[in-house]
């Protein structure tokens, strides 16, 4: 029998788990248990919705604990706060926040894991202080981390939406406080106040671009629709190398003769939405009335703003990893920024980095039983062309691995543990030179009048080994606009969340 | 890896009145659609 351990439950974590389950429960008594301190799962595709006042949050998110029941999968609703790699147990500490927007008047509710990182739970704790007690001492044959990130707002002084200056639909609880922040700037336009309203990202080494992408459309259809969109002046500012990268270096599309590139797909929609836009830039600070920004030729800025949604840069978790002796190796196992080092070639520059470099099956090289999924795992390098101002802050976006490409991690990391379990080596191969991203972003939200910006690329990361021109296969790409990609993001919404719920046929929705 | 910017065809972009009639059509939207779940597919294959 084995003990499989799952931390975490985002796309990598919960869509692990269920694969997991399907492939194991025909083949032995095995233990298959979810660790994660929220209580529902939350798909944060919609919460581009939520933070416009277009969706409730709780259509966007379900209870966990009812699909492990069903599933016979372990639930404990707890943090992990150390890992002992060389005695394969973890040390957990109950959580008592609920995720569940429905129930937003208890303690700590509505908040997640990674907002949790950034309320003071007790770093400092260990095993010795808590003791290891079978309550909180779980040992695993196999452990798979998918814990997602810690949202670092403390990168950039203010940007934390605590201190109200900054906005964030990262999570349901951000996302609904960011739209009564909205209709609140609403109601103050309506009677005659002019606006200045900035959507990006909140630091040099921010990503997610795509999400801030999103929302700035929204937000322009939005205020169109109320006839309050002269009175806005809305800016997208962002660390990107140039407008359309979206942290993945941006896409190449052909068209005929001639290659379009999402460069061109945003200039154009900000061109037509009369969005002005700043990039290559870093956010130093936010306050009441401006955003402090520098940019890759080391001009330092204040914007004055009225609204900003600027999203954070994301770190690991601050999970202890304990060695045989007691010894801090959270250096071994982990990068700098706390992500979990697997099988990819690290230390490459960016110019020498390409597509074999990504790591395949997700599994740690140090401990043969450990993998680690979406955005934990450490990427060996960034996607867009990193640059540093001449003051040496550096601005250079993040590869983003959140969505289809942490759920692609996570099942491929649950294959290799199920080859595992059967006494085979890891096959299964989710690497991001090899695997496709897909992103549809949404501009307006509705099925019948919807917009979305479709955006389609194989592979994700530039294999110029496989494809010596632009590093991806340029027939499978797509970079449009239209009300299409409104009915894929609407449908996607829909199946994704019909799937993670393991309702009958979830197997045959990719 | 390398510049990918070198040697790109680079016209200047912009939304016409007639590329926005032509993406507000219904059908031309349906054949989108149709298109795009043929790549989706496609896609989802490749990553089996």
């Amino acid at each position: 029998m084995a003990k499989i351990l799952i931390a975490g439950s985002g796309f990598a974590g919960h869509y692990g788990a269920l694969i997991l389950n399907d492939i194991l429960k025909n083949k032995g008594t095995h233990e298959i248990t979810v660790i994660t301190p929220n209580t529902t799962f939350n798909y944060l595709p919609s919460l581009v919705w939520v933070g416009v006042n277009k969706m409730k949050a709780e259509k966007t998110q379900f209870n966990l604990k009812k699909i492990y029941d069903k599933v016979n999968i372990n639930f404990k609703h707890a943090f992990i706060k150390e890992v002992h790699p060389d005695n394969n147990f973890v040390i957990i500490e109950p959580s008592d926040i609920d995720s569940d927007v429905k129930n937003l008047n208890n303690t700590h509710s509505g908040k997640m894991l990674s907002e949790n990182a950034n309320i003071n739970k007790p770093n400092n704790i260990n095993s010795a202080d808590i003791g290891a007690t079978n309550q909180n001492k779980i040992e695993y044959d196999f452990l798979l981390m998918a814990t997602g990130p810690k949202l670092n707002f403390e990168a950039t002084e203010n940007l934390n939406p605590e201190f109200g200056y900054n906005n964030s639909i990262c999570t349901p609880h951000h996302a609904m406080d960011t739209a009564k922040n909205y209709l609140a700037l609403i109601e103050r336009m309506k009677k005659g106040d002019k606006a200045k309203i900035f959507v990006g990202t909140g630091h040099g080494t921010a990503t997610c671009q795509g999400a801030a992408f999103e929302y700035i459309a929204n937000i322009h259809y939005d205020l169109v629709e109320r006839k309050l969109r002269d009175r806005a002046e809305i800016t997208w500012l962002s660390n990107e190398p140039k407008l359309g990268d979206f942290g993945m270096d941006g896409v190449e599309v052909r068209k005929e003769s001639l290659i379009y590139t999402s460069e061109m797909m945003a200039e154009g929609v900000f061109n037509y939405c009369d969005i002005k836009y700043q990039i290559r830039s870093h956010v130093h600070k936010i306050d009441d009335k401006k955003i402090y920004t520098e940019n890759i030729d080391g001009e330092f800025k204040e914007l004055e703003c009225n609204f900003a949604m600027l999203l954070p840069p994301f770190t690991g978790n601050s999970i202890k990893w304990i060695g045989e002796n007691g010894e801090d190796i959270k250096e071994k196992i982990c990068n700098p920024a706390g992500f979990i080092k697997v099988d990819a070639a690290y230390g490459k520059s960016y110019e020498e980095l390409d597509g074999p470099d990504w790591p395949k099956t997700y599994q740690t090289q140090l401990y043969k039983n450990i993998f680690a999924a979406g955005i934990n795992f450490a990427p060996p390098g960034p996607l867009s062309k990193p640059n540093k101002s001449p003051n040496g802050t550096i601005i250079s976006p993040a590869p983003p691995r959140t969505g289809y490409t942490a759920e692609l991690s996570g099942k491929a990391a649950a294959l290799n543990i199920a080859d595992m379990v059967e006494g085979n080596e890891p096959s299964h191969n989710a690497s991001m030179a090899d695997t496709p991203g897909l992103c549809v972003a949404s501009m307006k939200e509705g099925f019948f009048n919807g917009l979305a910006g479709t955006i389609a690329v194989y592979p994700v990361a530039r294999n110029r080994k496989e494809y010596p021109e632009y590093g991806r296969n340029l027939d499978y790409s797509v970079a449009e606009v239209g009300k299409a990609g409104g009915w894929y993001k609407v449908g996607l919404h829909y199946s994704f969340l019909y799937k993670l719920q393991a309702k009958p046929g979830w197997k045959i929705i990719p | 890896m390398a510049d990918n910017n070198k040697n790109k065809i680079k016209p200047k972009f912009r939304f016409t009145k007639k590329d926005i009639k032509k993406q507000n059509s219904f059908i031309y939207q349906i054949k989108r659609a149709i298109s795009l779940g043929f790549v989706f597919l496609n896609l989802v294959k490749k990553s089996k």
